[in-house]
């Protein structure tokens, strides 16, 4: 029979009324909590019993701290006093449980316990939530893939962007409620102190919190299955190689404050030690990653095949000794297929071929690549003019030009397929028919 | 608008500096309280920790003595002041009930 059981708790960190009657549900199942673990909270096996908890908040604590310190054991012995004892610290969160039938509450002034709580927030939760929503802005900033001249094509044919997209929003939302949810709270219980005199219920959002990890867990997965899918292995390595790894970087930082904690170290040693053990971790796994995707890359375990190519090199030329690079990306939606195969100073296939993954998607993407051309010409920054479709077989068709000029890059439009052709020579008949058979989708 | 700090007490802020009169330790008001007051008035733990904390950064109360976790405190001519004022403006409010409904009302 287990004697330890962990849990994870999806409230928020002013949702005291919610902890204490989880921590007071679980005393009566006979777990009693005792501790945190990274993202987790610790109980061990105890005789089922009708306890009170409450949740109290110190600012001045520490996730740090070895023991409390002399005005936090001033703080806890004041608790006891009144027949409070302390169950369990989470950095300022202080959890204490109490045997006696309807005893004195911890705080018993509102007002001052609306502040308490405030000031314990401003302490780590409110610049973690505020870190995460700058983060989350910074990363959908950044991200070349949203940049409007990648847009669809190249936005919608990446599973990664699309999923790293989703998971930045889901963090933004997060940050967002969390914080919005929390200064109303702010608001209201300050209102209902000053005019009432009275504390309002804590008022998480924990069926948020709840569909937020589901929702991150969901992504995950999805990112993984769609990075086999559509062949994005690359990507799903280093996915599952950067969990595996921060999973054992976050183990060894905890291992590390424990240590530290037994060795009776300072609040800013253990501090010190926890964090340079993690940043010297976070670089060693970068470092890392890197170099096992590389290295996985240039031996070939994750480099493309040819063989199964729609249209290589032999099928329209004579020679065989010649270079190729293949790269696939893709999503639900939209798939990618780039092939460049050259001689040295000979003959060249280059294409990019996207397919639509979705029917019903194939005529929004394709107006709006059309729209582009219609308006400007361009598409993802090269001018293109209107050309005879039919020798493709293709239901429009494109040619680029410099000036004026036309080049050998063609743009062609099959159904639910969208075609970028480069072939460094005057196309013939018969090769438009190959191309339009093989990547046109028209040879059936 | 809200309230200036201390403006008016609490029933908890009046008796927790009453205790204070003399010296005595913080744990010790958590049980005077609800005796002097035949336990309508109760301050808890956390309350009272945060009250002691704010009237000595006000100056109502000074630190006496620190044996262990076991803080003594005293009430400061400040605080004297502080808890006369909150005794008259409590004096004028019964004041004005008993000119309002008189002396057999009081019964």
């Amino acid at each position: 029979m287990r004697d330890k059981k962990r849990q994870i708790l999806p409230y928020s960190l002013y949702d005291y009324d919610a902890y204490a009657r989880h921590f007071a549900k679980m005393a009566r199942r006979g777990w009693m909590v005792e501790g945190t673990a990274p993202f987790t909270w610790a109980y061990h096996r105890c005789e089922p019993r009708e306890l009170t908890f409450a949740v109290s908040y110190f600012a001045r604590a520490s996730m740090f701290d070895t023991e409390p310190g002399e005005e936090q054991s001033e703080f806890i012995a004041f608790c006891r006093r009144t027949g409070w004892q302390l169950a369990a610290t989470n950095a300022q969160m202080q959890v204490f449980y109490n045997e006696r039938h309807d005893p004195v509450p911890i705080e018993t002034d509102p007002a001052l316990e609306v502040e308490t709580i405030h000031r314990a927030a401003k302490r780590m939760y409110l610049p973690l939530i505020w870190i995460i929503l700058g983060l989350g802005i910074l990363e959908i900033l950044t991200d070349r893939h949203l940049d409007p001249a990648a847009f669809p094509l190249t936005f919608l044919s990446h599973g990664s962007t699309l999923f790293s997209l989703a998971t930045n929003l889901l963090l933004l939302v997060y940050s967002a409620v969390e914080l919005g949810a929390y200064f109303l709270w702010l608001r209201r219980a300050r209102r209902a102190a000053r005019e009432t005199g009275t504390m309002i219920p804590s008022a998480g959002h924990r069926r948020f919190n709840v569909a937020v990890l589901v929702l991150t867990a969901v992504l995950l997965v999805s990112s993984l299955v769609t990075s086999v899918l559509y062949r994005e292995l690359l990507y799903g390595f280093v996915v599952l190689l950067m969990l595996a790894m921060m999973a054992v970087a976050i183990a060894i930082s905890w291992q590390v404050q424990k240590l530290m904690k037994r060795r009776r170290a300072s609040r800013i040693a253990t501090m010190l030690a926890t964090y340079g053990t993690a940043v010297a971790l976070s670089l060693v796994i970068l470092t890392t990653v890197v170099f096992i995707a590389v290295g996985s890359f240039s031996e070939g375990f994750l480099r493309e095949r040819a063989e199964d190519l729609p249209l290589t090199f032999t099928d329209l030329y004579e020679g065989t000794d010649y270079q190729e690079s293949v790269h696939r990306d893709g999503s639900p939606l939209l798939t990618s297929l780039s092939v460049v195969q050259f001689e040295w100073a000979g003959d060249s296939l280059d294409y990019t071929l996207y397919e639509v993954q979705i029917p019903s998607l194939a005529d929004p993407i394709r107006n709006l690549i059309l729209r582009d051309l219609e308006t400007d010409g361009t598409v993802n920054g090269e001018h293109y003019l209107n050309a005879d479709p039919s020798p493709w077989h293709a239901d429009r068709a494109f040619q680029q030009d410099w000036q004026g000029e036309p080049l050998s890059d063609w743009l062609l439009f099959y159904p639910g397929r969208i075609l970028f052709f480069d072939l460094n020579r005057e196309p013939t008949p018969e090769l438009m028919d190959t191309v339009a058979a093989k990547l046109g989708g028209k040879g059936d | 608008m809200p309230r200036a700090k201390f403006q008016t007490m609490t029933e908890q802020m009046f008796y927790t500096l009453l205790c204070l009169k003399s010296e005595c330790c913080g744990m010790d008001i958590l049980d005077r309280v609800p005796e002097m007051t035949g336990g309508t008035v109760n301050v808890g733990s956390g309350t009272l920790y945060t009250l002691l904390e704010q009237f000595c950064a006000v100056g109502w109360i000074r630190e006496t003595r620190v044996e262990g976790r076991r803080r003594s405190y005293i009430l400061t001519e400040a605080g004297r002041e502080a808890l006369a004022r909150e005794y008259r403006r409590i004096q004028a409010q019964a004041e004005d009930y008993r000119r309002i409904f008189g002396e057999e009302d009081q019964k």
